[in-house]
Parts: C-alpha cells; structure tokens; sequence
C-alpha cells in the first residue's frame, strides 16, 4: 500500500521539487514523499538505538561477570541502596515514558498546545529523576559508599555539601531562565516567554524530586513503622548467629566496592542519557512552540521519543538488577 | 492514503487507529493501559524482591523487567504497529546482546574463582627467602 503511495508521491512530487514555489519547509529536496522522509529516518533512529543497546550491554555485561565471580559482593550491597527511592525513580520515568508517547500522539493529530505541554511535563519528570538521583548520590557520599578504590562505609552519615553542590546546577538554571523568561516577557515574545517558561518549570521540578527523595524514605517509615535501612539492624536479632557466621565472608569491602564502581557508571551513563534527552525535548519544545509539527511532520518528536523510551527500558532494568536482586 | 497533503486537515484521522500517511496513533485508553500495567509490574517486583527467593529471585524479577520492556517495545514505541523491519533490527539487536552475555559468561566459567591466585601459607615456608612470584611476571 504505502510503496504505491510512495512511489505515486514520487511521480507527482518530482516537478514542483525543483521550482521553488511553494516548497514545504519540512520535506528535505532528497525524499519524495513526508512519508518516505519518515521512514527513512525512522530506520536511521532505530539503528542508533541499536548502538546504544550494544553501548549499554558491555555494562550489563560487566555486571553479570562479576555478579557470577563475587555474588556475596551483590548480597551485601543491597544494604546500602534504598528500594523505595529506585521504585520512585522508576515510576517517575514510565510516567514520563507515557507522557512521551501522549506528546507523539498529540503532535500526529496537531494538538500543539496539549504537545507543548506534555513535553514540559516529560522535562519535568526527567528533572525530578535527576532530583531524587541527587539525594540517592548524596547520600551515599555522606555515608562513605563510593567506588571500589574510596568506598568506605561509615555508620554515621557525615553531614557535607554534596546535595548542595548536585543541585547547584538546576538552581543556576533556574535563574538563569526565570530571567530570561522575564526579558522575552518585557519584550512579549511569546514564544520565547512560554519557552523560557517550560525550561523554568522544569529547573524548579529539581528540586521537587529532591524533596520527594528526602520525604519518600520518611513516609515509608512512617507508614511501615520501620525503615528499610534500619530492618537490616533489626533482623540482626533473630539472625544475628547465622549472619555473624557468613559476616566474614559476606561483609568485604573490596568486593562491594566493585559493585558500587558498576552502579556508579551503569546509573551515571544512565543520567547522562537523561540530560541528552532534556537537550533534544528542549529541542522539540522550541519547535512546537513554533507550530512545526503537525500530522503531516511529527517525525521529529516521534525519533527523539523513541531514545525516551529506550532510556526508560534500560532503566527498567537497571532499577531490579541494582536495587532488587540482592 | 496518498500524501495527498495539501487537504490533511486536523479532524482527519481523529478516531480511526490509523493516522494520516498511514502512521499508527495510539488511543488514549491503551496508553494509559500500558502506563498501568507498567506501573503494576514495578509494584510486582518490587513487592517479591522483600520475599528471598534464592536462585528463583533472579529468574523471577529478570522475566518481570522483560515484560515491562516488552510492554514498552510494542506499545510506546510502536513496535507492534511499525515496519517489521525495525522490529527486526531491534531483535538483532537483543540476539547479540545474549551471544554477547553468553560467551563471555562461558568463557568467565572455564577460569579459576579469583584472577590472582591466593599465595598463601604454601609460598611462604618453602621459599623464605625468595619474594612471592609477581603475578605479572
């Protein structure tokens, strides 16, 4: 059906291609139809996400060598990482994911106004990932559970700067747009006010994912009566002899110190996906605030969903493989 | 179905599954389907992973992950209503990450447990005077 369409458009598209009447902005001189301009870019999206899974496998590869050579190294790094904050991250994303897919959606049909603002949400959810990240990295800097060559836990967490300094960057951002936002205000560019607007909301959605990583681990613990951290405490009672015979075996720092160099760069290439992606839907957002897409061109918005979901599928497992299987 | 463009207009393809130019849009209820099924199976695993399961745990919370992936594969990016071919590039894909994964782990399995091996008491007292064997040289 569609090589018909194409090669339709083709015979009919080939004349006005080179007058330069009234050429569609969109459509490069190179394709003959929007839709063999789609697809063609489409499958050039799908084979960079194949690198990235090939990227992204040598990672998960080094997690199942030494998983299968050091498993007690895995058991005990369960300990130090908090579930309830994975699983928040985690449902943070698939509902960016779905808000991703609705901007798709929304941009096929030409709803530019609900696009503009799911993207802004879809920004705003990576931003709270990054947030509750923050609290997670800061954490374990106070606590001392670092790389293999620094790691060394303590039980007391030593009060630094680190959340103050990972969250430097979104409260200049956050200035720095809530500024901008005002200049394009005063010269009432509505375009660039609304841009400017999306971008600040997003900045301050830093710091709502840094509040729900400090308050999550306390609500838990409100709820359940007992935090997750402290229950590796309290069943030392009834487990205590069992868990003082393997301590020794089970409780090197060496090896846990491995894991923790594996976490670092398997969620910090992660993160980095993350800001990679806020780039290209600042992009999207740009555009669509210029009324570029609609249901003739979404390519566009459809390609840079396709690497969000893909950045949500390895989280998914990366969220069970470092925080669950202990 | 020709890009018949200059007429596509808003309220075309509103309802129907099928968009202009053939591009599959997806209804609403089905996405926030999905969104809820993912969000159940992370609920899921998260709730077995309190349980130990032993060697089950791993299998168990992998076969999870993997229909969330799936979910995500067919659903959000389309798989399910794309051109197979990128289906297919992306099962190629996921084929040689397994070679990948599994060569290596076979090859890590045909090694001893630890790289340098452990010189311990046996080193020592039969050679005192010579330093322990480096294990570079």
């Amino acid at each position: 059906m569609s090589v018909a369409a194409n090669s339709s458009d083709l015979a009919t598209g080939s004349d006005d291609h080179h007058g330069h009447g009234d050429h569609d902005p969109f459509l490069a001189h190179h394709f003959g139809s929007h839709r063999q301009q789609f697809d063609a870019a489409k499958f050039g999206m799908w084979l960079f996400l194949v690198t990235e899974i090939l990227f992204f496998s040598g990672l998960f590869c080094a997690y199942a060598v030494y998983r299968s050579a050091h498993p007690e190294a895995f058991a005990n790094a369960d300990q130090y990482l908090d579930v309830t904050l994975g699983a928040l991250n985690t449902a943070v994303l698939i509902f960016s994911s779905m808000t991703m897919a609705w901007a798709v959606r929304a941009s096929q049909l030409g709803q530019t106004k609900l696009l503009c603002q799911l993207l802004t949400i879809t920004i705003a959810c990576a931003s709270i990932f990054l947030g509750v990240k923050a609290v997670e990295y800061s954490h374990k800097w106070d606590l001392g559970i670092l790389w293999a060559s620094a790691f060394n836990p303590v039980q007391t967490s030593a009060h630094s700067y680190a959340l103050l300094v990972l969250s430097t960057p979104a409260a200049i951002l956050s200035v720095v747009f809530a500024v901008l936002f005002g200049l394009a205000k005063t010269k009432q560019n509505e375009v660039s006010a609304s841009f400017w607007c999306s971008l600040l909301i997003s900045a301050v959605a830093f710091f709502g994912g840094v509040g729900m990583g400090i308050a999550a681990p306390a609500a838990i613990e409100a709820i359940t009566g007992h935090g997750a951290h402290e229950e590796v405490v309290a069943t030392g009672g009834a487990a205590a002899v069992g868990a003082l015979a393997t301590e020794a075996e089970v409780d090197d720092p060496t090896y846990t110190g491995v894991f923790f160099s594996i976490y670092y760069v398997m969620t910090g290439l992660h993160a980095i996906h993350i800001l990679g992606g806020m780039g290209a839907l600042s992009w999207l957002l740009w555009r669509s605030l210029n009324q570029h897409f609609g249901p003739k061109y979404f390519g566009p918005v459809d390609f840079v969903g396709l690497y969000w979901h893909l950045v949500d599928l390895i989280w998914i497992y990366l969220f069970p493989l470092l925080y669950l299987i202990g | 179905m020709t890009s018949d463009a200059s007429n596509h207009s808003e309220e075309h393809g509103h309802d129907d599954h099928h968009g202009p130019d053939g591009h599959h849009v997806m209804s609403l209820p089905m996405m926030f389907g999905i969104f809820g099924a993912l969000i159940f199976f992370t609920a899921l695993t998260v709730a077995i992973g309190q349980f130990s399961l032993g060697r089950w745990e791993i299998l168990i919370t992998m076969m999870i992950a993997t229909t969330k992936a799936t979910l995500v594969a067919l659903f959000f990016m389309h798989l399910l209503y794309d051109r197979p071919f990128n289906a297919m590039m992306f099962s190629f894909s996921l084929f040689f990450v397994a070679l990948f994964l599994g060569i290596v782990l076979m090859d890590r399995g045909a090694y001893s447990e630890d790289l340098v091996p452990p010189v311990r008491a046996e080193a020592a007292p039969a050679a005192p005077a010579e330093p322990a064997p480096k294990p570079a040289a």
